[in-house]
């Protein structure tokens, strides 16, 4: 009895901490998209429509079982791979990358689906391997790294290089999580050390610029480095208390591209000041925290790891996201989970939560 | 092979490693907040200051520019509207088109449109509109506000502009106004590419009267430069005005007198030293200069041989001729040398040791006194009295009269001329002085050169009795909140101390020149006022220039008169360059002049008894 309330608990904690994110998500991006004329933007609307069918989607993803999910993750990563394949077939092409698959006026993006595809299948497949004291040998680590590599290849394809790193960072934390021979990972680390002035060369020439004008953007000021540069602008001339909601002047006057998605951030630092900052943060933080202990109660080694990948998920978008707002980090499209608009990965997030939400009621 | 721990129960153990991940997120995370503080704490002034650079726009208004007046508040340099066509970049579609339809409006040439386009696109910085035709005339902007609908980013403003009501008229004194150039931002160093300052004369002299003070907008723009509102105002504050010494109507008669011909006309208060008119021909035409010249305008000045920029009055200097005969003659007088009647006899020439001397009179003048001398110009006469005085001593009378050193005008170029004596000669040529050099000089040929003002100062002060004036050219300065500043009052530089006697005997002579029978200087007789004056004609001695300049190898034509001879108002000085004989080409300018002061101050002293 004692425990099903403490259960309960935790499960109300998580939508109250979930409903605190979506609000500010819902009122930056309000912001975000607020024009002068004071015309409430389409996109707005549409970001409130993803969330309903967001919620929705969640709640039926919930009425499977944990047994299901495992049996049905190999079917979901065959899915999202081909759902890849197919986006370099016939995907929509905008700002010469080829990401979405339209319907209509709305479209959809694989790479975000695959993204959770493949916690539950590295979920899977670490449910049937041993765990080994003194971590995994390469031969062992043979089949999750070719099962990683399609959708990474895929993706980077399109080209969306962040995608692409995350999907392979989350197979890694896997490995990690479940233990890797020292020996093994040190030759790794030094081997991508080493190889990566090649790897490098392999880049577009885009992203090569991307990275240089991170390491220096006063460089070019005007042009690759213009993103960097008017993001900070944006972000410290929030100041301590900010500009306040909907006077942010940076954003509004078009200085920040992508100031709805991927920079969105930059809009709520402008507006809310750093106090808005560690305000939001520290509810992250909550969130992240959370879904730790929802994690902790778990039983199942399938349900942990893919609670512990969809942990993984949100702290790498939001660490990256951030440094990148603030310049810390090359441009790459990452965007910042129910904060940045952006259908597909919104709804992915939801049922991620659904299904956290879910595991906190075990 | 080594042994594989089969770890039974593995949730606690992936729980003490997803742990560890959390303390390495949670570390991160502070760092990141760390950041985010130094970001929008620490760095937030340096930010909001590149913010405010690349957000706020100033937008400049530029003031109305001053007017310039002559003496009685006739405007002759006026700040009027103007409108112009602006091209904003940020909003043209398709340029090319755009230009296309501009020219099919205004009926001009695409190809022009497009270089001139181009051109004023170099050199207007980012997010400035292209000021891309100015001076549109009524019907210009009637067809553009028209077609507007098909003119997107193309736009009519308007702007005070400089013009200058008399075209050419003045040209020399009043300057011009026109573009900065890439020079004149590294000297003035406050002032921005656009801007139009005053490049010459009173333009230049008093811009930072002139000029008033810019006005600012600072608007808001969008990072594609859009405007979005307007922050701030500061009107401009227009420019003080000038009131210059000079009668327009004066100006005005010594411009169509002296006409076609290249020269200078320099009028002067004798009781003053104002100047009330100043004229150098060939003029120009300032407006040209603010609307910027094309290649053939400038073309057409830079390849005139008289250089129509060039101020006569004061930028260039020419033998003086004969009119230099008042400075020999007072020299004698003064010095002792002759008297009222000394009298030499003219054959025609005089010979020098194997070099005859010719007097412009080929039969010659008989027996002459200094009377006569003067009346006739007879040249033999002053070769008697240069070779008693000797260089040095005309070089004194004439250093005293001013000659030899800069009349401080305040304009830009003025020459001082050339006032040779012995010394200079050595200095000059490493040669001693003879007494070949000394007969020219005394006519006023030779090494000596004078400027046309110098030498209007030189019989002001003759004819006011000694006082030898700094010459006035701005008689007030009033500043744009009302005060008023006087420029300049008269002063004299230096006083010639003359006998009564002396001035007495030139004075009749100069009399004589213009009002009897056989005087060189008959054309220029006035009815009821007596003029006094006299001619010169300078021989044009370089053979080079002769040569150069192929049929103009004609005498320099002077004459200075002044009126009335008795208590003299008003001294005139007319130079015609190559003009021929002083008495019937420069004399007639100076008479019409005169006559132009006497009837104004009729009417005036007419007008002042009827209101009584």
């Amino acid at each position: 009895m004692l425990r099903q309330v403490k259960t309960n608990k935790l499960f109300w904690e998580g939508i109250f901490i979930i409903s605190v994110i979506i609000i500010i998500g819902c009122i930056n991006l309000y912001s975000a998209l607020y024009s002068q004329t004071g015309r409430i933007d389409i996109l707005f609307y549409k970001h409130l429509i993803w969330l309903v069918v967001g919620i929705f989607l969640s709640f039926l993803f919930q009425q499977l079982k944990p047994v299901d999910i495992e049996n049905f993750s190999s079917i979901f990563y065959i899915i999202s791979c081909a759902l890849l394949v197919v986006v370099l077939l016939i995907g929509k092409k905008v700002n010469g990358a080829q990401r979405w698959l339209g319907f209509g006026s709305f479209s959809f993006q694989p790479s975000e689906f695959a993204k959770l595809a493949l916690i539950f299948f590295m979920a899977k497949l670490f449910k049937q391997m041993p765990v080994v004291e003194t971590g995994y040998r390469l031969n062992q680590l043979f089949v999750p790294l070719l099962i990683v590599m399609i959708p990474v290849v895929l993706v980077l394809k399109q080209p969306d290089l962040g995608t692409a790193i995350i999907i392979f960072s989350i197979t890694f934390f896997m490995i990690l999580l479940m233990g890797i021979n020292k020996r093994l990972l040190m030759t790794s680390i030094t081997g991508f050390v080493l190889l990566s002035p090649i790897l490098y060369h392999f880049l577009k020439d885009y992203q090569k610029k991307r990275f240089l004008a991170f390491l220096s953007p006063e460089s070019d000021p005007l042009g690759i480095g213009y993103h960097t540069i008017q993001a900070k602008i944006a972000v410290s001339t929030g100041g301590l208390m900010g500009k306040g909601f909907l006077k942010g002047t940076q954003s509004k006057l078009g200085y920040i591209p992508e100031k709805h998605t991927d920079f969105v951030f930059s809009v709520f630092s402008e507006e809310w000041g750093f106090v808005g900052v560690v305000f939001f943060i520290l509810a992250y933080v909550y969130l992240i925290y959370w879904m730790f202990r929802v994690t902790k109660g778990i039983n199942d080694r399938f349900l942990f790891l893919s609670a512990s990948g969809i942990i993984f998920l949100f702290s790498l978008h939001f660490l990256i996201n951030l440094a990148m707002v603030g310049g810390l980090f090359p441009v790459v499209g990452i965007p910042l989970p129910l904060m940045s608009y952006g259908g597909s990965a919104l709804i992915i997030y939801l049922i991620a939560i659904g299904f956290m939400l879910k595991q906190s009621l075990q | 092979m080594k042994k594989l721990y089969v770890v039974l129960d593995s949730i606690p153990y992936l729980e003490k490693r997803l742990s560890l991940f959390l303390k390495v997120f949670s570390v991160l995370v502070l760092l990141l907040i760390g950041y985010y503080w130094l970001l929008q704490i620490v760095r937030h002034a340096y930010y909001t200051e590149l913010s405010e650079k690349s957000r706020i726009r100033n937008i400049k208004i530029v003031a109305p520019r001053g007017v310039i007046r002559d003496r009685n508040g006739v405007i002759i340099a006026s700040s009027s509207p103007s409108f112009v066509l602006e091209i904003v970049r940020e909003e043209v579609e398709n340029k090319d088109l755009l230009l296309n339809e501009i020219a099919n409006i205004l009926k001009k040439d695409v190809l022009e449109l497009k270089n001139l386009y181009e051109t004023k696109e170099r050199v207007t910085p980012r997010f400035y509109p292209i000021i891309l035709m100015e001076n549109l005339s009524r019907e210009e902007v009637v067809k553009i506000e028209a077609y507007k609908w098909k003119l997107k980013g193309a736009k009519i403003s308007y702007r005070s502009e400089r013009s200058y009501p008399f075209n050419d008229y003045c040209s020399h004194l009043i300057g011009y106004v026109s573009q900065i150039t890439k020079e004149d931002i590294e000297r003035l160093k406050n002032k921005i590419y656009g801007a139009k300052i005053g490049k010459t004369g009173i333009e230049s002299i008093f811009e930072d009267y002139l000029k008033g003070f810019d006005g600012v907008t600072k608007v808001e723009v969008d990072a594609y430069g859009r405007k979005q509102k307007v922050l701030y105002r500061l009107d401009p504050v227009s420019g003080g005005s000038i009131k210059l010494t000079i009668d327009w109507e004066l100006q005005e008669i010594a411009e169509k007198s002296l006409g076609d011909k290249n020269g200078a006309v320099v009028a002067i208060s004798t009781k003053t030293g104002e100047v009330l008119a100043l004229v150098s021909h060939p003029n120009f035409d300032p407006n040209l200069f603010v609307k910027g010249l094309d290649k053939d305008e400038w073309k057409k000045i830079n390849n005139n041989p008289f250089h129509p920029l060039q101020n006569k009055a004061i930028q260039g200097a020419y033998p003086p001729g004969s009119t230099f005969k008042i400075i020999t003659a007072i020299a004698g007088l003064e010095e002792g040398v002759i008297n009222e009647d000394t009298a030499f006899y003219c054959y025609g020439k005089k010979r020098l040791g194997n070099r005859d001397f010719r007097c412009w009179k080929d039969g010659g003048h008989g027996r002459v006194n200094i009377h006569k001398a003067m009346v006739e110009s007879c040249d033999v006469f002053f070769y008697e009295v240069s070779l008693k005085l000797g260089p040095d001593k005309i070089a004194h009378y004439a250093r005293l009269f001013g000659f030899g050193e800069k009349t401080s005008i305040g304009l830009p170029g003025e020459l001082s001329g050339n006032v040779p004596d012995s010394q200079w000669k050595k200095k000059r040529y490493k040669q001693i002085w003879y007494d070949g050099d000394t007969l020219p000089y005394g006519i006023g040929q030779g090494y000596l050169t004078v400027t046309p003002l110098q030498l209007a100062l030189s019989y002001a002060a003759f004819a006011n009795g000694g006082s030898l004036f700094k010459p006035i050219i701005v008689k007030e300065i009033e500043t744009n909140d009302g005060k008023i500043i006087k420029e300049q009052i008269p002063s004299v530089r230096k006083h010639v101390n003359l006998n009564p006697k002396t001035i007495e005997i030139i004075r009749k002579a100069l009399i004589g020149v213009v009002n009897e029978a056989g005087g060189t200087g008959y054309a220029s007789r006035l009815n009821g006022i007596i003029v006094a004056g006299k001619t010169g004609t300078a021989q044009v001695r370089s053979f080079k220039e002769r040569r150069k300049l192929s049929g103009f190898h004609n005498d320099h034509a002077w004459f200075v008169g002044f009126a009335p001879a008795y208590d003299p108002e008003i001294v005139v000085c007319a130079f015609v360059m190559h003009g021929g004989h002083g008495g019937g080409v420069a004399a007639p300018i100076v008479k019409d002049v005169i006559e132009k002061y006497y009837l104004k101050k009729k009417v005036e002293y007419a007008k002042a008894s009827e209101n009584k």
